[in-house]
C-alpha cells in the first residue's frame, strides 16, 4: 500500500551507531544508494553520542576513546549517504520496505538489502524500587554527560556490574561530581576470572588492565567501593531516598539522591524480532539476540543485523560488523568480489570475541540477581506487573510465555518489553524448571514504536486525493 | 498418550481450545459430560485474541433473522454466562452491556444505515430486537466526545464488550475446576470413525472418543476432509490497533472507536482475503484510522501502541456452522467469526443442542448442508 | 536534587538559546538540548503518573527505550522527552 511515496534505494540501513555509520560508508565506497535512518538527533549512537557537538570543553573528562567518533561520524557525513535524523522505525514489511516517522509525517523507504543498526540497552536490574523517581540506569548518566555536559547533584551512587559502572564512576570524579559509593554485586576479584580462562585473557590483558588503572584511579579519588553486593534496596516513598544493601563486609544504608544502575547491556532486538527473525538465548552472555549467520545475515532474507544489536561486542567490533555485511551486501548486489576483505574482517571480529570473553565472564551478573527474589518487585515498568504476578500465572498453569504476556499484561506497555523481556523470560524459566530456550522471548509486534494515529489519518487523507 | 501408553479416552471430545471450543467444553461439563477439550497451546494461531471483545447485536444478520436472533438470545444470555464464571473461577470477565453505537459520516450513509435498521426490526419483529436510528443531539447526550462529522448512529441497548483474554482464561480455569481435562500439544490430524466411536490422530498418539466437536476455527477445515466433508471455510486476515490509555470513560460503545476498561482505544479492523500471513501493513488500517478520527476527534492526539492481526474463520455467507457432518454420527463442528457475541450461546445452550437433549431447531439455518459444496 | 552542567562547558551563545515553556513557566536552554535534560535540570523531579498504578514515574533510560519520560509536548501526550529536542515556542506539560 502507498507505494507512490516509498524512496527506494540499494541499502536501508536502521541506527547511526559505528556499526550503522561503518556499513553506510562501506556501501557508499561501492557505489551503492543508502539511506540511514536515525532515531537520534545526530550520528554516533550512544557510544558515541554528540562527539559532533560536545561541549564538555575538557577532553579529559570522557577520555580519549570517545573522541574516536569523530573521525567515524565525519567519514560518514562525508561518504554521501542519505541521512534522516529525528527518523523513529516502527515497521519493516516483508518486501524491505520501512515505515517511519519523521517530522510529525510518515515516510516509506524501501531497499533491495536492509540492516538492523539498533545496538544495544541496559540489561534489566530489577531491585525493588526501581521505579523511583531518583533511580536511572548508568547509561543516563552517561547520556548526560555526553549530550548535556551534565552532572548529577547531591549524594548519588553506582550499583550493578560491568566495566561502564566502572567507567561512568571514573568520569564523573574527573568532573568532580565524586559518587558517594560504588556497589558492586561481582567479587573484587576481576584477575580471577581473567586468570581462569588463560587463552581468552592473553587477548584479553588490555582490558584487564584498563579495568584495574580504573580501579586503582577511583581508590585515588577516595570513592568507597563495596564489594559482592547483594539485597539491594531503593527506598523510599515517593522518590528515591536511600539504597540499602551487603556486601562482603556487612550491611549498609546510604542516604542518596540519586542511584544509578547497571548490570550490562543486551541487544535492542524489538525492530528483528517483530518480523519474526528468530531469536536465541546466550547462557554464557545471559542475554537474548537475535539468531545472525557469519556476515549478520538474520533468519529474513535480504535483512542484516549487525553491531551491539547482534552480538555484544563493543564499539571496535560494532564498526568492523557494520563493514562485513555491506561486504557481503556489496557482493550480493553487485556481483563484486568482496570475499577477502570479508574474510579479514571475519577474523578481526573472531579476536574481538577472544577479547570480550574473558571481559564478560569477569562483570557477568550473578543469576539470582537477574530475576527478582521478593514477589513484590516491579519486574514489568510500564503495566506495574510484579515478580509474584508472574509467578502465580506460571503456577496456574500459563504453559506459554506469551499466555503470562496475556494474562498479567506484562510487556503490553508501550515499551513493549524492553524494560522486562529478559526478565520475564528468565522468571518463568526459573518458575516453571525449564531453560529460557524453551520458555522463549515475547512476541512483538509492530509497530516497534508508537505511532500518531494523526499521521496515520493524513496518509489516508492524501492518498484519496 | 497418558505415561502408561494406552490413549486418552473420552465421552466428548472437542477439538479446539479457542474461546469457541473451550465454551462448548465448558458447557458441556456443567450438564455433567466428561470431556477432554484438545489444543494447540501458546502459539496456537488464536482468533480468540484477535478481537476487540464486543458483544455485539445491531450489525448481526441483514437478510438472516435466524442470525439475528441467535446474536440477540447470546447476548442476553452473556450476565449468567459472565456470572456463573466468577463463580467457577474468581475471574471476572468484565462484560459490560452499555449499548452501542455504530456512526454514519454521511446523510446518504444514513439513510443506508436507516433502511437496514428497519428490515432488521421488521424482520425480528416478535422478538424483543431493539435498533434505531438516532441523531446528533442524541448521540452527543451519550458520547459528548462524539465528533461534528457524524450526522446519525444506529443504537442498540443489546450491544456490550468483554475481555476477551480473561475470557479465554476464564474458561480454561473453569473446565479444570468442573473436572474437565485440557490436553496440549500437537495438532489433531485425522478423525477416523472405528464403529462404536472415533480415533484422533495426533502425530504417534492417540485420544479415543465417543462424541467429537470440532470447534478449531480455520482447522475445522482441514479434520472435515479427513472424514470426507468439504466445508468452505476461509481465513480472513483482519487487522486491528489498540492505543495507549486514555483517561475517560464510555458511556456508550462505538464502533470502530471502542475504549476498552483499561482506558485503550481499540480501531480497526481491516478486511483482507488471500493475505499471505499476519505481518503487519498499517498502510491498510489508515482509511479505517481516517474514519475513527472523524467520529472521536480526541484520538487526534492517541498513537498505536499495538497492533493486532488474525484470521477471522469466515464462510460463504458469513454465518456459522453448527452440527453433524457427513455421515458419521457423532462428529459435529461448531465454527463463527464472532466467538465472543456467540460465546454465551455457545457455553449454555449449544452444548444441550449437540447432544441431543434440546432441539436442533436454533441451529438448523446454520447446518453445512446449506453450503453445496458439503451436501 | 536535578543535574547541573559543568562550569567547564562550552559557554551558551545568544543564537542558541531556546525559549519556550514548562507547565506555563517560560524556560530557557540550549539549542540541541532534550526536553528530558531540561526538565532533569530544573526540577521537580516526577513527570508523569503511572495509569495503572498512579505511581510517580520519572526517566530512568533517557535514551528512547524505558518510556516513562512522556510528557504533553504542543497538546500531544505521551511523547517520549528524551528524544525531543526542545524548539522556541514548545508548550510542555508534564503528565502528572
Amino acid at each position: 500500500m502507498y507505494d507512490q511515496g516509498t524512496e527506494e534505494f540499494d541499502l536501508v540501513i536502521v541506527g547511526a551507531g559505528p556499526a550503522g555509520m561503518s556499513a553506510a560508508i562501506a556501501a557508499r565506497a561501492a557505489g551503492l544508494s543508502c539511506v540511514v535512518l536515525d532515531e537520534q538527533a545526530a550520528p554516533g549512537g550512544q557510544i558515541y553520542r554528540n562527539v559532533e557537538s560536545n561541549w564538555m570543553g575538557d577532553r579529559s573528562i570522557l577520555g580519549q576513546e570517545y573522541y574516536t567518533g569523530e573521525s567515524l561520524v565525519q567519514d560518514f557525513r562525508a561518504c554521501g549517504a542519505t541521512y534522516l535524523e529525528g527518523a523513529t522505525v516502527w515497521e519493516l514489511t516483508g518486501d524491505l520496505r520501512v515505515a517511519y516517522s519523521r517530522n510529525d509525517a510518515i515516510g516509506f523507504a524501501k531497499g533491495r538489502a536492509l540492516v538492523v543498526a539498533t545496538g544495544a540497552l541496559e540489561r534489566p536490574m530489577t531491585i525493588p524500587g526501581w521505579t523511583l523517581p531518583g533511580v536511572m540506569s548508568v547509561g543516563s548518566a552517561q547520556i548526560m554527560l555526553k549530550s548535556e555536559a551534565a552532572v548529577p547533584e547531591g549524594r548519588f551512587a553506582l550499583a550493578g556490574t560491568g566495566p561502564l559502572l566502572l567507567l561512568t564512576a571514573l568520569q564523573l570524579c574527573r568532573t568532580g561530581a565524586k559518587p558517594a559509593a560504588i556497589i558492586e554485586t561481582g567479587s573484587q576479584n576481576k584477575t580471577g576470572a581473567f586468570l581462569s580462562d588463560p587463552l581468552a585473557s592473553a587477548f584479553g590483558w588490555q582490558n584487564l588492565t584498563k579495568g584495574l588503572s580504573w580501579m586503582r584511579a577511583l581508590r585515588r579519588h577516595k570513592v568507597p567501593h563495596f564489594h559482592s553486593a547483594s539485597d539491594i534496596i531503593a527506598q523510599g516513598d515517593d522518590r528515591l531516598t536511600s539504597v540499602s544493601f551487603r556486601h562482603r563486609h556487612g550491611t549498609e544504608q546510604l542516604k542518596l539522591d540519586r542511584l544509578f544502575l547497571h548490570q550490562g547491556v543486551v541487544p535492542h532486538l524489538n525492530l528483528p524480532a517483530s518480523i519474526e527473525c528468530g531469536l536465541e538465548w546466550s547462557d554464557e552472555k545471559r542475554l537474548w539476540r537475535p539468531r545472525t549467520g557469519p556476515e549478520g545475515q538474520s533468519d529474513r532474507e535480504g535483512v542484516f543485523i549487525v553491531g551491539d544489536g547482534a552480538e555484544v561486542l563493543g564499539a571496535e567490533a560494532a564498526r568492523i560488523s557494520g563493514r562485513l555485511a555491506a561486504l557481503e551486501i556489496i557482493h550480493q548486489l553487485t556481483g563484486q568480489d568482496t570475499a577477502r576483505e570479508r574474510q579479514v574482517c571475519r577474523r578481526q571480529l573472531d579476536t574481538e570475541r577472544r577479547f570480550r570473553r574473558a571481559l564478560d565472564r569477569a562483570y557477568l551478573p550473578p543469576r539470582d540477581h537477574l530475576v527478582p527474589v521478593s514477589d513484590d518487585t516491579i519486574v514489568c515498568r510500564c503495566e506495574a506487573v510484579t515478580a509474584g504476578d508472574l509467578r502465580q500465572a506460571a503456577h496456574q498453569g500459563c504453559p506459554g510465555i506469551n499466555q503470562v504476556k496475556f494474562f498479567t499484561r506484562a510487556g503490553m506497555g508501550p515499551c513493549q518489553a524492553r524494560s522486562c523481556g529478559t526478565s520475564v523470560s528468565l522468571l518463568m524459566a526459573q518458575a516453571t524448571g525449564r531453560s529460557p530456550t524453551e520458555v522463549g522471548y515475547m512476541s512483538i509486534r509492530p509497530p516497534v514504536k508508537p505511532v500518531p494515529l494523526q499521521q496515520l489519518a493524513s496518509l489516508a487523507e492524501e492518498a484519496s486525493r | 498418550m497418558r505415561r502408561d501408553g494406552n490413549p486418552i479416552t473420552a465421552d466428548i471430545a472437542v477439538i479446539g481450545g479457542g474461546v469457541t471450543g473451550a465454551a462448548i467444553a465448558y458447557g458441556l461439563l456443567r450438564r455433567s459430560r466428561q470431556v477432554v477439550l484438545l489444543d494447540e497451546g501458546d502459539m496456537a494461531l488464536r482468533a480468540s485474541r484477535g478481537n476487540g471483545g464486543l458483544v455485539w447485536v445491531q450489525n448481526k444478520g441483514l437478510r438472516c433473522p435466524a442470525y439475528t436472533r441467535l446474536s440477540l438470545r447470546s447476548s442476553l444470555l452473556w450476565d449468567r454466562f459472565s456470572e456463573d464464571l466468577k463463580q467457577d473461577t474468581g475471574i471476572d470477565v468484565a462484560y459490560e452491556r452499555r449499548g452501542g453505537l455504530q456512526c454514519c459520516l454521511s446523510t446518504s450513509e444514513a439513510e443506508t444505515r436507516a433502511g437496514q435498521v428497519r428490515e432488521m426490526m421488521a424482520a425480528c419483529s416478535g422478538d424483543g430486537l431493539d435498533i434505531r436510528m438516532i441523531d446528533h443531539d442524541e448521540i452527543k447526550a451519550l458520547e459528548p466526545r462524539i465528533g461534528a462529522d457524524v450526522v446519525a448512529a444506529s443504537y442498540s441497548p443489546h450491544d456490550g464488550a468483554a475481555d476477551p483474554i480473561k475470557l479465554l482464561r476464564a474458561l480454561h480455569a473453569a473446565i479444570l475446576t468442573r473436572g474437565g481435562q485440557i490436553v496440549s500439544g500437537p495438532s489433531v490430524e485425522a478423525i477416523e470413525c472405528n464403529g462404536d466411536g472415533h480415533v484422533l490422530r495426533r502425530n504417534d498418539r492417540c485420544v479415543e472418543a465417543g462424541q467429537v466437536i470440532v470447534a478449531a476455527g480455520n482447522g475445522t477445515r482441514a479434520l472435515a476432509e479427513t472424514v470426507g466433508v468439504h466445508l468452505p471455510i476461509r481465513p480472513q486476515k483482519g487487522q486491528a490497533i489498540i492505543t495507549e490509555r486514555f483517561e475517560g470513560h464510555q458511556k456508550v460503545f462505538v464502533i470502530k472507536a471502542r475504549q476498552t476498561n483499561y482506558g485503550h482505544f481499540i480501531l480497526g479492523s481491516s478486511i483482507e482475503e488471500d493475505a499471505p500471513d499476519l505481518g503487519t501493513d498499517l498502510g491498510y488500517i489508515a482509511p479505517s484510522v481516517a474514519r475513527s478520527l472523524r467520529i472521536l476527534p480526541i484520538l487526534r492526539h492517541a498513537r498505536v501502541l499495538r497492533t493486532w492481526a488474525a484470521y477471522r474463520v469466515m464462510t460463504p455467507d458469513s454465518f456459522p456452522i453448527y452440527g453433524q457432518i457427513g455421515d458419521a454420527e457423532g462428529v459435529q463442528v461448531a465454527i463463527c467469526h464472532s466467538g465472543i457475541t456467540l460465546a454465551a450461546f455457545h457455553a449454555l445452550e449449544l452444548p444441550g443442542i449437540l447432544t441431543g437433549a434440546a432441539s436442533v431447531d436454533p441451529i438448523t439455518p446454520f447446518a453445512a448442508t446449506r453450503f453445496k459444496e458439503a451436501a | 536534587m536535578t543535574f547541573r552542567v559543568l562550569e567547564t562547558a562550552t559557554k551558551l551563545q545568544q543564537d542558541e538559546t531556546v525559549a519556550f515553556f514548562v507547565d506555563d513557566q517560560p524556560v530557557t536552554a540550549r539549542r540541541g538540548q532534550t526536553v528530558a535534560a531540561v526538565l532533569m535540570s530544573c526540577g521537580p523531579a516526577p513527570f508523569r503518573r503511572s495509569p495503572v498504578d498512579g505511581s510517580e514515574r520519572a526517566p530512568y533510560c533517557m535514551m528512547g527505550t524505558c518510556f516513562e519520560c512522556l510528557v504533553e509536548i504542543d497538546g500531544l501526550s505521551n511523547c517520549q522527552a528524551c528524544l525531543t529536542p526542545v524548539r522556541p515556542g514548545m508548550r510542555i506539560r508534564r503528565q502528572l
